[in-house]
């Protein structure tokens, strides 16, 4: 048992590297994370997309042009991989979910308890299409085998990043972790100002508060390319991802 | 060249179903990379992923000490496991704890090492992988061929047959029927499970946070619906901090599959909170090292301890690509596992792998921490030297060509004698695949004779090219 033992395993890592006992103080570094890097290949992208990037590790909200030419990226890097994007305001929520129920047919429905949602009547455009619909927090209804059986999951996110098309969502007692995860379907409603450039503003923002228990990086429909390489979509996670990107209502009278 | 090797290499080689489909997978991948890798200044990301590994690895203990405590502080568990027989110990224990019998698992290598799997059931546990790749060869009874594609040799018919024994009824060969038997079949299993068991891409050590790149969605199944996570990992697989992960953000994926980012990047920082209704409860990570620190502090090799595990280096390995991961007989194939297994396992049998390789440097091109794989493939061969390994038949070769190398008379003479001795054995001027003595070299390759006129010789005359072929050919006529 002594060889498991945690203080055996440090010092022998600490000798190997040649130090009588593990370091106790933080190393310095030259760089953290991708400090520096760009990502873009053309100049004149790169000095656009650095202001915006700057601005958001600095926690500067953007202007609405900004928004709009991350939500124009977002929408194509999702549409790329796969997904669906659109950007609308919530007086087309509506026709938009509509879409969708004629498209895919779910019996039924599963959603994050959210204010967002609240406020774009997600629960009452399901049932006036007079489908099953369960909201993730009323736990007494909730058991692994029912949420299993729902079509369709509707979240928000906490952020969406603009360059690979992804969502992040944090899980909750109200923001089930399987509501993205288990229907076959995922529709995501995100505000436009929850939109980053780049993975590197949203990591350091969750790094400033207490880390939370999952954060999942959504990026385009469930794939995999297991047989002979052939890429096919919703083999454990859901087949289809929409994400509509909401238009503020001060937004909208612009 | 032990005579197992040999033989696995051989058949492998003789496998046209192998073939075929290392070729068309192993080039599909490294086309995508090349693609995913075109749309940034993936040099630039590439030095700083390097960079990052080198600071981890070379200040391993203060960062796994960080991990351990943060984790700690967030409710989880930590076991250090020095081998891999400690590692199945602790996590039998974790499962019998919790009266486990079903445990569904997401993609992992270091698992594999450890054959926890067959340890499991063999206490009468379940244990069902569940990404597809390891599902289909778990059914199949054999181990995973590639580290990011681990059915990288299976024809889809052969898939049918294996799931139509599971359904109990034919299942047609085509992806979609395949993917939905798969998706049915394992839906249940993540709803029944009680125990889920995952690897670790990265570890942030600031935050205490296990990092999952999948792309299938099982990873999120396994850490999601049963009330116990139980992360495995190399103790090498650690990031200082989260900021740190868009830079393997890039790196991983673009180098792995040639995505711009898996399906999903999963965080997970200790159990889910008390109020939460799905997400495990009871989070514990176990840490491994078996034989890792033997290459730390060790200039040839800690660099080894950078690796990401994306798998590019198998893509780009004209071995690899010839012979597939089981040739290797190991956990890791490719140039990473001919250079990683001898590392990590002391035995004559694993000493043999560097020996896989042209040493052509394709796989430290791809690598996108930079390792110098070819360096190691060398360096691995001079220790096997060092140490006696060497068949005492090669140990006098390599005096004879010092002896003669290194005097310019031994060399003269040497030319002189063999090029009077060819005649006797020279076919077509060829020495015959056959040839007494040579023969481990001319069975596969072709073994010219010497020209009966060496460049001295040549010199000294001072004859032009046209008169040196009329020469040569006369001297084939008088033969």
């Amino acid at each position: 048992m002594n060889a498991n033992d945690e203080a055996t395993f440090l010092s022998n890592i600490a000798q190997r590297l040649g130090r009588n006992e593990p370091l106790q103080v933080a190393p310095k570094r030259a760089y953290r994370g991708s400090e520096g890097l760009q990502h873009s290949l053309l100049p004149s992208e790169i000095t656009e997309s650095n202001q915006i990037l700057q601005k958001q590790l600095q926690g500067i909200p953007l202007s609405i042009k900004e928004q709009n030419q991350l939500a124009d990226v977002f929408c194509k890097s999702l549409v790329e991989i796969g997904g669906h994007a659109k950007i609308i305001t919530k007086d087309q929520v509506t026709i938009a979910l509509q879409d969708i129920f004629l498209m895919h047919r779910p019996t039924s429905v599963l959603a994050w308890k959210d204010p967002l949602l609240d406020k774009l009547g997600i629960q009452k455009i399901t049932q006036n299409y007079s489908l099953k619909f369960d909201v993730w927090s009323d736990s007494s209804n909730i058991d692994k085998e029912s949420i299993a059986k729902a079509e369709l999951g509707i979240t928000s996110a906490d952020y969406a990043v603009a360059e690979t098309g992804s969502l992040v969502l944090i899980g909750s007692q109200t923001h089930g972790r399987s509501v993205s995860l288990l229907p076959a379907t995922h529709v995501a409603f995100v505000p436009l100002s929850r939109l980053h450039l780049r993975a590197a503003s949203v990591l350091s923002e969750l790094r400033t508060n207490r880390m939370p228990s999952s954060v999942n990086w959504i990026t385009g429909p469930s794939r995999t390319s297991d047989i002979e390489m052939d890429s096919t979509i919703g083999v454990h996670g859901p087949a289809h991802v929409y994400v509509f990107l909401m238009l503020d209502e001060k937004d909208d009278q612009l | 060249m032990n005579p197992q090797f040999d033989a696995r290499i051989r058949a492998a080689l003789k496998d046209e179903n192998l073939h075929v489909a290392l070729q068309i997978s192993t080039d599909r991948l490294r086309e995508k990379k090349a693609e995913a890798v075109a749309k940034i200044d993936f040099e630039a990301w590439r030095e700083r992923g390097r960079e990052i590994r080198a600071h981890v690895i070379a200040h391993l203990d203060f960062y796994l000490g960080q991990l351990a405590h943060q984790v700690r502080e967030r409710k989880g568990h930590v076991h250090f496991c020095s081998d891999a027989n400690a590692a199945v110990q602790v996590i039998r224990e974790i499962v019998h704890m919790h009266q486990g019998k079903k445990v569904i698992k997401s993609k992992s290598m270091v698992t594999e090492e450890l054959h926890l799997n067959q340890e499991l059931m063999r206490d009468g546990i379940e244990v069902v992988e569940t990404d597809l790749g390891e599902y289909i060869i778990q059914l199949a009874g054999e181990t995973p061929s590639h580290i990011i594609a681990p059915a990288i040799h299976k024809k889809r018919e052969q898939i049918a047959d294996l799931f139509s024994e599971v359904a109990n009824q034919p299942i047609a060969s085509d992806t979609p029927s395949l993917n939905a038997f798969a998706h049915k079949i394992l839906r249940e299993k993540f709803i029944q499970a009680d125990i889920g068991i995952t690897g670790c891409n990265f570890a942030i050590a600031e935050t205490g946070t296990i990092c999952l790149f999948t792309n299938e969605g099982n990873g999120r199944m396994v850490t999601t619906l049963p009330p116990v996570h139980i992360a495995v990992m190399g103790m090498e697989r650690i990031l200082p901090s989260l900021e740190d992960l868009e830079v393997f953000m890039n790196l991983l994926p673009r180098s792995g599959t040639g995505q711009k980012l898996t399906s999903y990047v999963s965080l997970i920082t200790g159990p889910a909170d008390v109020q939460e209704l799905d997400g495990a409860h009871d989070f514990h990570l176990v840490i491994l090292d078996n034989h890792r620190s033997r290459s730390l502090g060790d200039p040839d090799f800690q660099d080894v301890l950078h690796c990401i595990r994306c798998g590019a280096c198998l893509n780009v390995c004209p071995v690899y690509r010839q012979i597939g991961g089981h040739a290797y007989q190991s956990v890791y194939s490719g140039p990473i596992g001919a250079v990683l297994t001898p590392l990590l396992r002391d035995d004559p049998e694993a000493a043999d792998l560097p020996y896989a390789s042209s040493l052509c440097g394709a796989c430290y091109e791809s690598c996108p921490v930079k390792i110098p794989l070819h360096d190691m493939l060398v360096k691995l061969r001079a220790r096997n030297v060092a140490r006696g390994h060497t068949s005492s038949l090669e140990r006098v070769a390599f005096r004879t060509y010092q002896h003669v190398f290194t005097r310019a008379i031994n060399y003269r003479l040497a030319v002189r004698s063999l090029r009077t001795v060819q005649k006797w054995f020279l076919k077509n001027d060829e020495f015959p695949s056959s040839m007494p003595g040579l023969s481990a070299w001319t069975k596969t390759r072709s073994l010219q004779g010497m020209s009966p006129l060496t460049f001295r010789e040549r010199f000294a005359q001072g004859l032009t090219i046209d008169q040196i072929t009329a020469q040569l050919s006369n001297s084939q006529k008088g033969d």
